[in-house]
Order: C-alpha cells, then sequence, then structure tokens
C-alpha cells in the first residue's frame, strides 16, 4: 500500500470516529432535551446519567491503561477525589456545582501528579497492585477523618440546592437534569482528550511505553513525563463524574467513592470493548451497561456474577476487545477502526 | 577526523559482579567499530552505559565532545544515538509499519505526517519490510525481527548506531544480507557504528577496528588482523593459547 493511501485510510477512519462521537454527544443531548419536556423520557435520563458516570471513568483510565498500558485498578480513586473535593467546598463553604468540579479536576490532577510519582515507578502487576493500595488507602483514610464525615459521610442540606433551575425546574426538582448535562460535558471532554491522544504525538509516544518501555527511551521518548502526563490526564474526567455525582446525590460515603467496585467495572469496560481505542470505549462501556441493567433488573442478587463471565469472556476469547479484535480481521478495519 | 564517542575509564558493577573495570575506548567519525568477547564480557553493559540505562560508578561518557554521563536515555537518543537490542525489542503489538513511523515521529526531523509515510515506507523497502508492512511486529520471524530492530534504529537518521547482535540466530545468506544492508546504511547515511557480534568472520569483515574486551576489561585492541593474531584473544575465547592453536591448526586442516 503506498504512503498516500494509508493517509487517505487513516484520514477516512477518523471521519468515521468523528461522526460516531458527534451522533453519540447529539443523541444524548437530544435525550436529554427530550426529558425535560418529557415524562417518558425521564426514566432514559437516569439510566444514562449512570451510563455516562461510569463512562466518564472509563474515558479517564482508556488513555492511561488502554494507551499506556498501565493497568490502573484503583483509577475509582480520581472518582473519589472528585467527589470528596466538590463536597468540602460545597458543605463548607456553599460554592456552586460548576466551580466545585473545576476545583475537583484541578484536585485530581495534582493527586495524580503525587500519586504517579510513586506508582508509576512500578511496572505491570505491581503498579495495578500499587493503585489498589492507593485507593484503599483513600477510603480508610477517608473513613477516619471527621472533617470530611467519616464513615458516615457529608450530606448537603436540601438549602444548599435553592440556587438552581432549569427550564422550569427549581432547586432540588432541577438537579437530576443539570447533572445530565454536566456529565454529558464530561463525557464530551472525555472523547475529545481521547481523540486527541489517538491521534496527537504524544499518543504515539504512549503506545511506544505501552508496547515496550525501553524501546521507547531509545527512540528518543522522554517515558517519564510522557507517563506522567497521561496519568494526569486520565484522572480529569473521573474527578468530573465524582464531583457531579456528589452533588447529584447531595452525600459522599467513602465506599461508594473510593470504590473498587467502580474501578473494576471501569476495566472490564475499557478491555471488552478494546482498550486504546476511541470507538472501544463507547461499545465496551455501553455493552456492560446494557448487560448489567438488564441482569440487576431481572436477577438483582445475580448481577456481580456477571463480573466473572465477562472477565473470563474477554480473557479467553476477546484478549484485544472487540474493537481490537475487529482492527486484527484485516489491515482495513485496522486503518478504519480508530 | 573528530571523535563520536569516547569512554573514558568507566566502573560499573551490579552487586559483587564487576561488569565493567576502567573500560576506555574512542570511536572516531565514520568509522565500524567491532566490540567482541566472550559472554559476559561486559559488551551489553557498556553499550548500556552509553545509552544512559546504566550510570556509570566511575568513569565518564563523551557523545560528539559534550559529556554525557548520566544523562537519561531518551536524551541521549535525542543527540542521534540510535540502538538495537540483543533481544528485539519490537512494539509487537504495532505493524511494521507503525514501528518505523513511530520512530521517525519521535526523531530530530521535523516531517508532515505524508513525509513521514513516505520515509517510513522507504526504509522498509530498504530492509526489504515493505511486503511484511502491515503485519504485527510480534508476528515476524527471528530474521524479520532483527531488520526490523535495525530499520526503527535507522528511521530515527542516527549519527550514531549501536548495533547488539544483529547477526545473532540468522543464517549464513541472512548474515550476508544483513551486513550488505549495514554497510549500505553507512554509506548512505554518514553512520558511525558500533556493533557488538559474536560472528567472527562478519565482524572481521566488516569492522575497521575491534575492541575485545573479556571479565569487564580491554584485552586488546587494533585492526581485524591484528585481532585474530592476538595469542591473548585466542585465549579468552578458547582458553589455553597453545591448545587454541592447535584446534585451529586441526579445524582448518580438515577444511582442506
Amino acid at each position: 500500500m503506498e504512503a498516500k493511501n494509508i493517509l487517505r485510510e487513516l484520514a477516512r477512519g477518523r471521519m468515521i470516529t468523528n461522526i460516531t462521537v458527534a451522533a453519540i454527544i447529539l443523541a444524548l443531548l437530544t435525550i436529554g432535551i427530550g426529558s425535560l419536556y418529557s415524562e417518558t423520557l425521564s426514566y432514559y435520563r437516569e439510566t444514562l446519567s449512570t451510563f455516562m458516570m461510569l463512562f466518564s471513568v472509563v474515558l479517564g483510565l482508556n488513555i492511561i491503561l488502554g494507551y499506556t498500558g498501565y493497568v490502573s485498578f484503583g483509577h475509582a480513586v480520581f472518582f473519589g477525589i472528585g467527589g470528596y473535593t466538590a463536597m468540602v467546598l460545597m458543605y463548607y463553604y456553599g460554592v456552586n456545582v460548576y466551580l466545585a468540579m473545576i476545583i475537583a479536576a484541578l484536585a485530581a490532577m495534582a493527586a495524580a501528579q503525587a500519586i504517579g510519582f510513586i506508582v508509576l515507578r512500578l511496572r505491570g502487576a505491581y503498579f495495578a497492585i500499587a493503585t489498589i493500595a492507593v485507593l484503599e488507602a483513600f477510603r480508610v483514610i477517608v473513613s477516619n477523618v471527621e472533617y470530611l464525615g467519616g464513615s458516615e459521610g457529608l450530606q448537603l442540606e436540601a438549602s444548599y440546592y435553592t440556587g438552581y433551575s432549569i427550564a422550569g425546574y427549581r432547586g432540588q426538582m432541577s438537579v437530576h437534569y443539570i447533572a445530565y448535562f454536566l456529565l454529558l460535558g464530561t463525557v464530551t471532554l472525555g472523547l475529545l482528550l481521547n481523540l486527541y491522544v489517538s491521534r496527537s504525538q504524544f499518543g504515539a509516544g504512549l503506545r511506544a511505553i505501552r508496547e515496550d518501555e525501553d524501546a521507547a527511551e531509545a527512540i528518543g521518548i522522554n517515558t517519564w513525563k510522557f507517563k506522567t502526563l497521561a496519568y494526569v490526564l486520565s484522572s480529569i474526567t473521573p474527578a468530573l463524574a465524582g464531583a457531579i455525582i456528589a452533588w447529584k446525590r447531595n452525600i459522599v460515603l467513602p465506599e461508594e467513592f473510593f470504590s473498587l467496585t467502580l474501578s473494576i467495572e471501569s476495566i472490564i469496560s475499557v478491555m471488552l470493548g478494546g482498550a486504546g481505542t476511541v470507538l472501544g470505549t463507547v461499545t465496551g462501556t455501553a455493552i456492560y451497561h446494557t448487560v448489567k441493567t438488564i441482569f440487576l433488573t431481572s436477577f438483582p442478587s445475580l448481577h456481580l456474577i456477571i463480573f466473572g463471565i465477562t472477565i473470563a469472556f474477554i480473557a479467553e476469547v476477546l484478549p484485544m476487545g472487540i474493537i481490537g479484535w475487529l482492527r486484527l480481521m484485516s489491515t482495513r478495519l485496522r486503518f478504519l477502526l480508530e | 577526523m573528530s571523535v563520536v564517542l569516547r569512554v573514558e575509564n568507566v566502573y560499573k558493577s551490579f552487586g559483587g559482579v564487576k561488569a565493567l573495570e576502567g573500560v576506555s575506548m574512542t570511536v572516531n567519525e565514520g568509522m565500524i567499530l567491532g566490540l567482541i568477547g566472550p559472554n559476559g564480557a561486559g559488551k551489553t553493559t557498556l553499550f548500556n552505559v552509553i545509552t544512559g540505562y546504566y550510570k556509570p560508578d566511575k568513569g565518564r561518557v563523551e557523545l560528539f565532545g559534550r559529556d554525557v554521563t548520566g544523562w537519561p536515555t531518551h536524551k541521549i537518543a535525542q543527540l542521534g544515538v540510535a540502538r538495537t537490542f540483543q533481544i528485539p525489542k519490537p512494539f509487537p503489538d504495532l505493524t511494521v509499519f507503525e514501528n518505523v513511523l513511530v520512530s521517525i515521529k519521535f526523531s530530530s526531523r521535523k516531517l508532515s505526517e505524508q513525509e513521514a509515510a513516505e520515509e517510513a515506507k522507504r526504509i522498509l523497502e530498504f530492509l526489504g519490510l515493505d511486503s511484511h508492512a502491515h503485519m504485527l511486529a510480534s508476528q515476524l520471524n527471528v530474521a524479520l525481527e532483527k531488520r526490523l530492530e535495525l530499520a526503527r534504529a535507522l528511521a530515527r537518521q542516527p549519527r550514531l548506531l549501536l548495533l547488539d547482535e544483529v547477526l545473532a540466530g540468522l543464517n549464513p545468506s541472512e548474515v550476508a544480507y544483513m551486513l550488505e544492508k549495514i554497510k549500505r546504511a553507512k554509506q548512505e547515511f554518514g553512520l558511525t557504528i558500533v556493533m557488538i557480534e559474536h560472528v567472527m568472520h562478519a565482524v572481521m569483515n566488516i569492522a575497521d577496528r575491534i575492541v575485545v574486551l573479556h571479565l569487564g576489561k580491554k584485552l586488546a585492541e587494533g585492526t581485524p588482523e591484528e585481532i585474530a593474531r592476538d595469542p591473548r584473544v585466542i585465549e579468552a575465547y578458547l582458553g589455553d593459547p597453545k591448545l587454541a592453536l592447535a584446534f585451529v591448526e586441526r579445524l582448518s586442516s580438515k577444511k582442506r
């Protein structure tokens, strides 16, 4: 294949991804606006909010796990840091959710820089275990700090919400709607970050690190700087989602915000769709979330079984994930599926 | 002629193992230096010290007239140094084309995407890898893997190329092919090359100068002819020089 044909196929692939991403965002936006005026759509608003919460963590995780190859097993730590930072600001200082989100994201980025300074020295399974340890450490510490509400968490008063309104809904009535759009904004940012990583020189460097870190150094890549930046970027959307969910649920609890379950769910979603692909993040999260929702409603006590089944399925049949597997089918698909 | 690489009195030990004990050498521009020595002599350790994977305990490394002792690997690479690995380290889940492309992207050249892709094609053609361009690197056999290592190193358009046993495990025709490519690459890109090699006839054939390492020390240095006749070298490789010489003579008489 000639160089210019390769570039043409790549450009075509990028166009397909752009259209898919735009379609997803538009669809979510339409449903969100629709739910403001139609009662029947409010069920979808809630299930899609849960989907977008998971998707926000997945989009962050994909940068460090998918592109850089570092299995951040406790990635919900940034969800927790975001949630708690926002809650402290809202609870003690009455800060509005928008500013709280921004500060939460900055706090998570600073935390990622600091945590990364230690854990990014480790590779492979040791890194994964260290990130679980970090998550657990945060959970235990937060449970024991009175300022952060200890194991009871912090809860916002109903009066806190009086200032919020959207399309005629006021106060607490407006929260679920506003949260939906904030989550959509977070997901949009996450998709843009993933597209940037996928197409930039920075992302090419991350892939090289994933494939072989020593060889990546040998071709002139500052692997320490690259992976630290990847880790910092990967903390943004989980933190934003954490802040939004804290505000939406009006409470933060250590087990729910520093949650190993959420960490594992996001790993499953990334792996199922295809780590290190943009389309895979959507595919994996959508499938996982749908299956989980069906199980939760039909067999509530058994739904955790799908964890095990999905992990076994991925490991045995689709180690590259759905999109990753399709990309292996032919050279053409490799170029077309980003 | 300017000095590309100067290693001065380098020491490196790992726990109780003294891998390098006061090694010095100088590599001039445009030369091919062969680095030989028995297993465990410290050849790869020396490469790792030069490229910044290891910091020497003592001594200094100079590249292109700059003291780079203790520099990180990527900064040394950015000076124009490329290397291959003894055990090939391709990017396994990237295609052959992508392997070379990423190397071009991180070289000092500023190329457009189109130019970079064309350059990648050109290098793959040069090493006869173009028909495998869209295979995953993990699917290559040893011979092709070695070529990919060389391709990825050349893609950086380096000034100094460090080859760590690129001929190991190849059959005679593949060895001849690689030697030919290394010679041509040297001419086309104006390279200076240091190569670690166990395939004696190859390194004797291609190198301008040879350094022999033995147990972390420099045992001998000279032209290939001088080295081939040096009894210390024969001893290091084969043990007792008298026995070794007798062995070599018997071998060559059998051939006749």
